[in-house]
């Protein structure tokens, strides 16, 4: 018996019919002032927000970026990895292995990573040609623990168990060497993040990529080059997520094997699988969202601690279990994720706009 | 001397292996029937060790009644989780099985840490820790009831499979959902029964385990992640490659603990089983006993 | 109506985390680990700092102010230990920092220095106690290093074979924790005759059995292995010894022995030494009454152990510091820091050796006292002490 699997049922509808739906992200006027207002306003906050604030800020846009990448590869191409840490852990490594080793200004490093990265993925991405669904996470779960080794074990480029120091980037003579000066660097790649992945989908490869993800056989069948394409998946997905090792990098000014753990790729995922599959604005949307949740309960737990000592050692366990009870909701209750509830509630707008 | 020295890391890759293997059974049985990936396996051990403990500290039964509660409760477990988490994404697609099973995993972690607390606990000791000596080679006892344990079971659940009344059906519904279906099976209930048996089955492992080291704590769950590589050398969908597997890593584990750590300071023991997995998925990714799954348009 | 609930839900939820406290409290951000890999430590080691904290608020707090302890679970790891370092000293402007792990500190050892804030850690990295490279870094008790080599004039002292010289061999985690005294440990085996076997690692977190390291060890024929590791690894690593019939005698670091260990090692835990730098619970010294005090006042029925008392010694020492910061008007991250560096011999009644910093050099003490494990019970058998060497700073 074969088990056809349909893809298609859990990820948001984004091969457009027509260039004019292709602008769905802005598709109206207002839409396009709010985007831009969301903008000029964030782009205030380093001028407001406390030190913790920005932390909090900084940490979302590079979870917005390895979400977006880890999107490309499993939500548009239907690639699973579980290897998501793994590939940050490239990322960061070879950024801190170039600016600490080679004294290369540690700015420049960000691409060179995401580049590095790249290669490595789409070397890690050769077997998925071979392997598919399961297997796939299997393998890159594997390499997960693989890489793990490697760095523990390549003292002369990682640290070791120590780990490496990063130096801050340097920006035209200013040291980013805080979170306020690193905002606008972070949340500078994040937009162009967005843009670029926008725009991918509306290419010949993004069309290719989703092709392949809702048959692969017919995709093979259409005259496209699965294998070609497949690599190319890894290889942008792996460049994103290496890019936001590297920033991590930057952000913790210290990493270490630890920095990066299995946990990690598995909150990738959930942020994904909570935003919407196969969407940017819902890699954005699961981003924001699981980033900021567990602050909030630290803050809630923190401040409550005075009267509920418990509270404080429960708080670890008690996120682990909203974050588990979360994944399980949106994958049972609203597959589509966060993504489609923002689509329905425009959609009946509109419709109430046309009723009117 | 050097003889003694790979019997010694022989026979402990044996013991290891037994509870991989029985976790690895409980795996393959859901694969088999399910086509779901369980993540969560190495918590259903844990789950398992815990109520035992709990069982016999905090309600002080002797071991024997602890043992069946624990079992009755795992099964339940099982077939409750099936019920409320995995039926309604039957037809789901791959990784929101995964994800889900992820998310499982997570979810029980984390009530059992809010419920024992990250301590160690203290498990009662049920297996003598003197050693006893076969020939030059000291074996704990302890290790010899939990190889003796973990043979029971899986001859057991070859009985269980091959001759009862379930355990056909489940075999039919495992090799065709539909044929089971026109033959009056129900395919819902079986998938049910093979997730209690699947959580039985990985609890016995987390009680043996528990028991051979004295103490349960949140460190038990790595045991899940640790057994794909097992069925993944064994093939998804074959008890048999699930028990071989499991023997087979825990000696290919130790043997590399004990001649290459060594050489490169630690830490390959605990990769090798991955760097096994990579190979045969590269090599022939059905393992050594599967099935061969052929996709068809 | 929902929008009034959803407003009452806000509202709430802001009320509850405004923080509760008076203008006059002396902040001090609390790293914890509750939940991590080194969790059954970590928490005894709190309910000691919280008890000792309300002590001192009970009994004239620091010259009239009340501290409030900020505390934070960071589950070991050390990324959620930086951005909690954050909240700490922008958001919550703390005066200092008690914190935990090797790990932490040493991520954290930069920021410290340049942001002033001095930084307690229950680690005992030897890194840390050359203030010419980390002035703000803290810590109670002799170093791992120090333990290392009290471990190697035990050995010196006790082996009594004649014709060879005794082997020793040391079992870590392959982490900072775990590496932190090895070097000094090797470097002073050398200086004492003392041979050293091939190290045995285990990994850092999640390991059932180490019985191919033992069986290494073995191999080599180590008379005596220093662990070091936590209490909760150390007894698996006994435990399968035993089952090795092993005759190495063991030895375990200020993290290992404890009250708990034969309660998880059982029979294998008989015999095994180990250091103590603060004392184990309810030891008669006169600095004990009042931890026993407060224990039969607010909870007579929890159990306690030598974390719990270590954490009263931490929370004396700096509540100590902040006393004499603010009787120089000087209650600042700076002035503690002084402060501290003008106690001399500071006697905590026999809880932990008498404690001494100068601007030149952190080491508290470099005394630890070798217990054994007799009959389920810690024994005293003797104390230690490491010459106060120039070249022993920072290593």
């Amino acid at each position: 018996m074969s088990r056809q699997i349909d893809n298609s049922s859990i990820i948001t509808d984004n091969a457009k019919a027509g260039f004019s739906n292709d602008l769905a992200l802005f598709s109206s006027v207002s839409a396009k002032i709010s985007v831009l207002l969301v903008i000029g306003l964030a782009a205030c906050l380093p001028l407001f927000g406390s030190s913790y604030i920005l932390d909090v800020a900084n940490r979302c846009g590079i979870a917005i970026i390895a979400a977006i990448g880890l999107n490309i590869l499993t939500g548009y191409t239907g690639l699973i990895s579980l290897g998501n840490a793994a590939f940050m852990a490239i990322g960061g490594f070879a950024a801190g292995f170039l600016a600490v080793r080679g004294g290369v200004n540690t700015l420049y490093c960000i691409p060179l990573a995401g580049a590095i990265t790249a290669l490595l993925g789409m070397v890690i991405g050769i077997p998925s040609l071979r392997l598919k669904g399961l297997y796939l996470a299997m393998a890159t779960l594997a390499a997960h623990f693989i890489v793990e080794f490697l760095v523990v074990k390549w003292e002369s480029v990682t640290g070791g168990v120590a780990g490496l120091s990063i130096p801050a980037p340097v920006f035209a003579g200013l040291q980013l060497d805080n979170d306020r000066r690193l905002f606008y660097l972070i949340y500078g790649v994040v937009l162009t993040a967005i843009l670029f992945a926008v725009n991918l989908f509306r290419t010949r490869t993004g069309r290719a990529f989703i092709a392949i993800r809702d048959h692969e056989t017919a995709a093979g069948v259409m005259g496209i080059d699965v294998f070609r394409y497949k690599l190319t998946a890894f290889g942008l997905s792996s460049f994103y997520v290496g890019v936001a090792g590297a920033l991590t990098a930057c952000q913790a000014k210290i990493i270490s094997p630890e920095t990066f753990p299995f946990s990690l790729a598995i909150d990738s995922l959930a942020m994904i699988i909570i935003g919407g599959m196969g969407s940017v604005a819902g890699s954005v949307l699961g981003a924001l969202f699981l980033t900021v949740l567990p602050e909030i309960l630290r803050l809630a737990t923190t401040a409550l601690s005075g009267s509920y000592p418990a509270l404080v050692g429960n708080l670890a366990p008690l996120k682990e279990m909203i974050f588990s009870i979360l994944i399980i909701i949106f994958l049972v209750y609203s597959p589509h994720g966060i993504v489609s509830w923002w689509r329905s509630l425009t959609n009946k707008i509109r419709r109430d706009r046309v009723e009117q | 001397m050097d003889l003694t020295f790979l019997l010694q890391l022989i026979i402990n890759g044996l013991v290891v292996g037994s509870i991989y293997a029985l976790v690895a059974t409980g795996f393959v049985i859901i694969y088999k029937s399910t086509s779901a990936l369980n993540l969560a396996q190495g918590e259903f051990l844990m789950v398992g060790a815990y109520v035992c403990m709990q069982s016999m500290v905090g309600l002080k039964l002797p071991f024997l009644a602890a043992f069946g509660i624990t079992l009755l409760f795992t099964a339940l477990l099982g077939t409750l989780i099936e019920r409320v988490v995995l039926r309604p994404l039957l037809g789901s697609p791959v990784i929101s099985v995964i994800m889900v099973t992820l998310g499982l995993s997570g979810l029980l972690r984390s009530s059992l840490q809010l419920f024992f607390g990250t301590d160690t606990k203290p498990f009662p000791e049920i297996l003598p820790s003197e050693p006893i000596h076969l020939g030059p080679v000291p074996i704990a006892q302890g290790y010899l009831y939990a190889v003796a344990g973990a043979a029971l079971l899986l001859v057991l659940l070859t009985i269980f499979f091959h001759f009862s009344r379930t355990g056909l059906a489940l075999r039919a519904t495992a090799s065709n959902q539909q044929t089971a279906l026109s033959m009056g099976i129900s395919v819902k209930r079986m998938f049910a029964i093979s997730w209690g048996i699947a959580a039985v089955v990985s609890a016995i492992g987390g009680i043996l385990l528990a028991a051979i080291r004295g103490g349960v704590d949140m460190s038990l769950a790595f045991m899940g992640l640790k057994v794909l590589p097992v069925v993944i050398l064994g093939g998804l969908d074959s008890i048999v490659g699930a028990i071989i597997g499991g023997l087979v890593i825990g000696i290919l584990e130790n043997l590399s603990g004990g001649y290459l750590d060594p050489l490169v300071g630690g830490g390959i023991k605990e990769v090798v089983p991955y760097i096994v997995l990579i190979l045969i998925l590269m090599v022939r990714p059905s393992g050594l006993f599967g099935r061969k799954r052929i996709d068809r348009v | 109506m929902i929008l009034k609930k959803l407003a009452a839900a806000v509202i709430l939820a802001v009320v509850a985390v405004t923080p509760a406290v008076g203008a006059e409290a002396v902040k001090v951000g609390g790293l914890f680990d509750l939940t991590g890999a080194t969790a059954e430590v970590g928490k005894p080691f709190l309910e000691g700092v919280r008890d000792a904290v309300s002590w001192i608020n009970d009994n004239g707090g620091v010259n009239g102010k009340k501290i409030d302890l900020i505390t934070v679970d960071y589950g070991y790891k050390t990324p959620e230990a930086v951005a909690a370092y954050k909240k700490f000293v922008e958001q919550d402007k703390v005066i200092m920092i008690e914190g935990w792990g090797s790990g932490d500190t040493e991520a954290l050892r930069e920021q410290v220095t340049k942001d002033k804030v001095p930084y307690f850690s229950a680690g005992f990295t030897a890194h840390m106690n050359d203030p010419a490279k980390t002035p703000y870094n803290f810590f109670v008790g002799a170093s791992y290093s120090d333990q290392v080599r009290a471990f190697l004039q035990f050995v010196k002292m006790d082996f009594k074979e004649k014709g060879r010289k005794p082997k020793v061999c040391f079992i870590y985690p392959n982490n900072g924790f775990g590496k932190s005294p090895i070097e000094a440990g090797k470097a002073y085996a050398k200086e004492l005759g003392i041979e050293v076997s091939d190290d045995q690692v285990t990994p850092p977190t999640g390991f059932q059995d180490a019985t191919t390291q033992l069986l290494n060890m073995q191999k080599q024929g180590a008379d005596y292995a220093f662990i070091q590791n936590t209490v909760k690894w150390a007894a698996i690593i006994l435990k399968d010894s035993r089952k090795l019939g092993l005759k190495t005698k063991f030895f375990l670091n200020n993290y290992g022995m404890t009250e708990q260990l034969p309660e998880l090692a059982k029979d294998a835990a008989e015999g095994v030494y180990g250091m103590v730098t603060s004392a184990p619970y309810g030891v008669k010294v006169p600095g004990m009454k009042k931890i026993v005090d407060l224990h039969n006042k607010k909870h007579p029925n929890d159990s306690h152990n030598v974390f719990y008392v270590r954490g009263w010694v931490y929370a004396l020492t700096w509540g100590e510091g902040l006393k004499i910061a603010d009787k120089n008007k000087q209650l600042n991250g700076e002035g503690l820091k002084k402060a501290m560096e003008t106690m001399k011999n500071f006697d905590l009644g026999g809880l932990v050796q008498p404690i001494t910093y100068t601007s030149t050099d952190h080491r508290s003490s470099t005394k630890s006292v070798v217990y054994v494990v007799r009959k389920g019970k810690l024994e005293k058998v003797k104390e230690f002490e490491v010459p106060r060497k120039k070249e022993y700073l920072g290593l």
